[in-house]
C-alpha cells in the first residue's frame, strides 16, 4: 500500500490517491479464495539481507535455496508474461456497431473510436531487458549494502509488516526517480502551477528545498473544467461560506452533521444526473470502499473490469461477494463469464445468485478509455443484472451537458441502477456521491458506514460543488459552463491528435481528457518527467503498481483551463522530448495534413 | 563536422544509458555496469581472434571429410 504514491497526481488540489491494481489483482477461484495475480508474477525475492527473522541462523542454506528458487520462478513467469504479451498482441479495430434501442428500431450510435497500440517486437524485448538489468543490480546493491532505513525490531515469530518485493521495488527501483513524484506545490493547480524545487544529495533517499519556486503549466491534475481557481465565483462563495458556517460540523450525517447545504447539494446532484435522490459523502475513496458492502454481500456476484480502480476493488473485497474480472473494456468476455456464472450457480451450493452487479468506471484514469456503456446496459438488461457506475473521472468531463458517460452515450439515466462519482475532479471540490432511485439511496443512508461513522463534508467544500455544478448546468445565468465543456472537448481533441501525429504511442478514447503517453521503460519515465520539468512543464509519471510492470506511462490531463497557446507549447516541448528520448515508437499511419484546434465542431453540431 | 559526430554519439550513448536503465543508476553502478559489458565485449572479441579461426579451419575439415566419405559411398 505504499506505492499508492507513485501513481497519485500529487499537484491536485485535493489529493485522491488514485491506485490502479491492474492485470486482474482480485482473480477468485470458484471456493472464493483470492489469489492476487499481481503478487504471483511478483514472488517475494528473499536474499541475504532480508532473509525472515523467524528462520534459525543454521538454515541459511535452505534461505539461499528459497532464494533461488523465488529468483527462478519470477524470471520464469516474467517470461511466460512476455510470451503472453506477444501473442495477444493486437490494435483494436474502430468497428461500427449498431445496437438496438429500447423503441426495437436499430439506430448507428456513438462509435468508440479507442486504441491500445502494441509496441513493437524489438521495444518489448528493450523493455524486458532493462527492466532484467535494474533487478539484477537492485539484487546486488541489496546483498553488499543494506540501506539505512527503519526495519523492525523485535518481532521474532511475526508475520512481517512489509511485503518484501514491495520492499524491494521501494528501495531498488522506485527510489531511484523518486524526484518525479509527490512534487510539492505552492499554488493552486490550476492551468499553472507553483512548483517547489528540490534536489537530492543521496539518490532519492532524502530531498532537500533550494528554496527556489518554479511556475508550471500544469498537465497533472484532474481539474478537468478548471474549477481550481484562487479567485473566482466559486471561491467566493465558499469564503462568505466559511464565515457563515465554519470549517467543519464536526458530526457524522446521521447525528448533528447535517446543515442545509448538504440537502441542497444532494437535491442538486440528483437533480443534474436526472435521477430521484442522491446522497453525499466527504472522501471520494471512501463512497466506493464503503458503500458497496452495503449493496452486495456473500452470496452475491460481481463482475468487475480489470482495471477497476483500487476504491472498487477494495469495497468489493469488503463485501465478501464472489467477484469476477473482465478483460477491459472486452463485453464478449463480461457476457461469457456472465453466463458461466449464471449456468453454474453458487460455488459449491449450485444455488442461483442473489444479486449480480457489474460494476464499471466511466473513464478508466491509467488507460484513458470510456466503458461502453450502450452494450454494458444491453448485456444488464440480457442477464437481469444490476449495473454500478463510477463517473469519478467522466462525471464534469464527459458528454455535451458534462453530465457524465451516460450523456456521452445518450443513454437514459433509468437504465443504470447506482451512480457513484467524486467532486474530486471536475467540481474542483472534495466527496464523493452516490445516486439512483430513493430506496436504494434511502438503504444506503441508513446503513452505510460511511453516512454513519465518518464526519459529513465540510461547508465551504459543499459550496464549492454547488456552485459550480449550477455553472456547469447554466443555473448561472451563463454560458460559462458549457463554454468550458466546448473548450475541454477542443482541447482533448487537439491535444490527442497532435501527439498521434507526432508518432507517440497513446492510450484510449478520442474524448477521454486523461492522455497516457506509452514510454514503457522505468528510466524513461524519468527522463521524461524530469525533461519537462525543466522546460516548465509539470506532468505525472505512472509505474509498476499501478500499471502492468512493463507499460510505464506519462499521464497528461487536459483541463478547460488550457487555452490552445499552452498546448502548443506543451506539444512542442514533448515533440522535443519524444526525439531526444526516442518515445515515437507507433506504426500507425500519420496524418500529413496539420491539426487545426477546434475543427471538429461541425461534426458534433448534432449532439 | 566534429560537433556533428560528437551529437551523433552523444545521442546513441543517452539511448543505450536509457534502455539499459543505466541512466537511473548510482555511479558506482554505472561503473559497474559498463566494466561488465566492456567484459563480455572483450571476451568475446578476444575469443574470436584466438579460437575462431582454428575452429573454422577444423570445421571445414570435417566437412570436407565428410563430404570425401559420401564420394566414397556413392562412387
Amino acid at each position: 500500500m505504499t506505492l499508492n504514491n507513485i501513481s497519485s497526481n500529487e499537484t491536485a488540489k485535493n489529493i485522491k490517491i488514485k491506485k490502479r491494481i491492474t492485470n486482474g489483482i482480485i482473480n477468485e477461484d470458484k471456493n472464493g479464495l483470492s489469489n492476487c495475480e499481481t503478487a504471483k508474477s511478483c514472488p517475494k525475492p528473499i536474499l541475504n539481507g532480508t532473509v525472515p527473522k523467524n528462520k534459525k541462523e543454521g538454515s541459511s542454506k535452505v534461505a539461499l535455496f528459497t532464494a533461488m528458487k523465488t529468483y527462478v520462478k519470477f524470471h520464469i513467469l516474467m517470461f511466460l508474461d512476455y510470451i503472453n504479451q506477444i501473442f495477444s498482441r493486437k490494435v483494436v479495430p474502430e468497428k461500427q456497431r449498431k445496437l438496438p434501442t429500447q423503441n426495437g428500431t436499430a439506430h448507428n450510435v456513438k462509435v468508440s473510436k479507442e486504441s491500445f497500440e502494441q509496441p513493437a517486437l524489438h521495444t518489448a524485448l528493450m523493455t524486458y531487458l532493462g527492466f532484467y538489468i535494474l533487478m539484477f543490480l537492485g539484487y546486488i546493491n541489496q546483498f553488499f549494502f543494506a540501506p539505512k532505513v527503519a526495519r523492525e525490531k523485535n518481532r521474532e515469530g511475526y508475520v512481517p509488516l512489509y511485503d518484501n518485493f514491495e520492499k524491494f521495488y521501494l528501495w531498488y527501483v522506485y527510489r531511484r526517480v523518486r524526484d518525479c513524484w509527490n512534487r510539492p506545490i505552492t499554488s493552486v493547480p490550476g492551468a499553472m502551477v507553483t512548483v517547489k524545487e528540490r534536489v537530492t544529495p543521496d539518490y532519492g533517499w532524502t530531498f532537500v528545498f533550494t528554496g527556489r519556486e518554479i511556475p508550471s503549466l500544469n498537465l497533472g491534475s484532474y481539474n478537468y473544467l478548471g474549477f481550481a481557481e484562487s479567485h473566482s465565483k466559486c471561491a467566493d462563495d465558499s469564503i462568505d461560506t466559511l464565515h457563515k458556517y465554519g470549517w467543519a460540523t464536526c458530526s457524522s450525517r446521521h447525528e448533528l452533521g447535517t446543515n442545509n447545504l448538504h440537502v441542497e447539494l444532494e437535491q442538486l446532484t440528483a437533480r443534474f444526473l436526472g435521477v430521484e435522490a442522491a446522497i453525499t459523502f466527504g472522501m471520494g475513496f471512501a463512497t466506493n470502499s464503503l458503500n458497496l458492502p452495503t449493496l452486495v454481500s456473500d452470496g452475491c456476484l460481481v463482475m468487475s473490469d480489470e482495471k477497476n480502480h483500487a476504491s472498487l476493488i477494495l469495497g468489493l473485497r469488503l463485501s465478501g461477494a464472489l467477484i469476477r474480472v473482465f478483460k477491459h473494456n472486452n463485453m464478449k468476455h463480461l457476457e461469457k463469464l456472465l453466463r458461466e456464472a449464471i449456468v453454474n450457480g453458487q460455488p459449491k451450493t449450485g444455488k442461483p445468485w442473489e444479486k449480480i452487479l457489474i460494476v464499471v468506471e466511466g473513464v478508466y484514469s491509467m488507460e484513458g478509455s470510456i466503458v461502453k456503456l450502450p452494450e454494458v446496459i444491453a448485456l444488464k438488461k440480457m442477464y437481469k443484472a444490476y449495473l454500478y457506475v463510477d463517473e469519478a473521472h467522466s462525471i464534469g468531463a464527459l458528454g455535451p451537458h458534462g453530465r457524465g458517460v451516460v450523456d456521452y452515450w445518450g443513454c437514459d439515466p433509468q437504465d443504470i441502477d447506482v451512480f457513484m462519482g467524486t467532486f474530486t475532479k471536475s467540481f474542483g471540490s472534495a466527496g464523493g456521491y452516490i445516486a439512483g432511485s430513493k430506496e436504494l439511496i434511502d438503504h444506503i443512508r441508513v446503513h452505510s458506514h460511511a453516512a454513519c461513522y465518518a464526519s459529513s463534508m465540510s461547508p465551504p467544500v459543499a459550496q464549492q460543488i454547488i456552485t459550480s455544478m449550477k455553472i456547469i448546468m447554466g443555473e448561472d445565468g451563463t454560458n460559462e459552463g458549457i463554454n468550458r465543456i466546448r473548450q475541454l472537448k477542443h482541447n482533448t481533441r487537439y491535444f490527442r491528435k497532435r501527439l498521434h501525429q507526432m508518432g507517440v504511442i497513446i492510450y484510449g478514447n478520442e474524448d477521454s481528457p486523461v492522455v497516457p503517453l506509452l514510454v514503457y521503460l522505468f528510466s524513461k519515465i524519468g527522463g521524461v518527467v524530469r525533461g519537462l520539468a525543466a522546460r516548465k512543464i509539470a506532468t505525472v509519471g505512472v509505474g509498476f503498481p499501478a500499471t502492468p510492470l512493463m507499460e510505464g506511462r506519462i499521464r497528461f490531463c487536459l483541463s478547460a483551463a488550457h487555452t490552445k497557446e499552452q498546448l502548443d507549447y506543451a506539444l512542442e516541448q514533448i515533440d522535443d522530448i519524444a526525439n531526444e528520448l526516442g518515445l515515437k515508437y507507433s506504426q500507425k499511419p500519420r496524418c500529413p495534413r496539420p491539426i487545426i484546434y477546434g475543427s471538429d465542431d461541425d461534426l458534433d453540431a448534432t449532439d | 563536422m566534429f560537433k556533428l559526430l560528437k551529437d551523433y554519439f552523444t545521442y546513441w550513448y543517452f539511448q543505450y544509458e536509457l534502455i539499459t536503465n543505466i541512466y537511473m543508476f548510482e555511479p558506482w553502478e554505472k561503473f559497474l555496469l559498463h566494466g561488465l559489458l566492456v567484459c563480455i565485449i572483450g571476451l568475446i572479441t578476444y575469443s574470436s581472434f584466438v579460437y575462431l579461426p582454428t575452429y573454422l579451419v577444423s570445421l571445414w575439415k570435417s566437412y570436407t571429410d565428410l563430404l570425401s566419405d559420401f564420394k566414397a559411398i556413392y562412387y
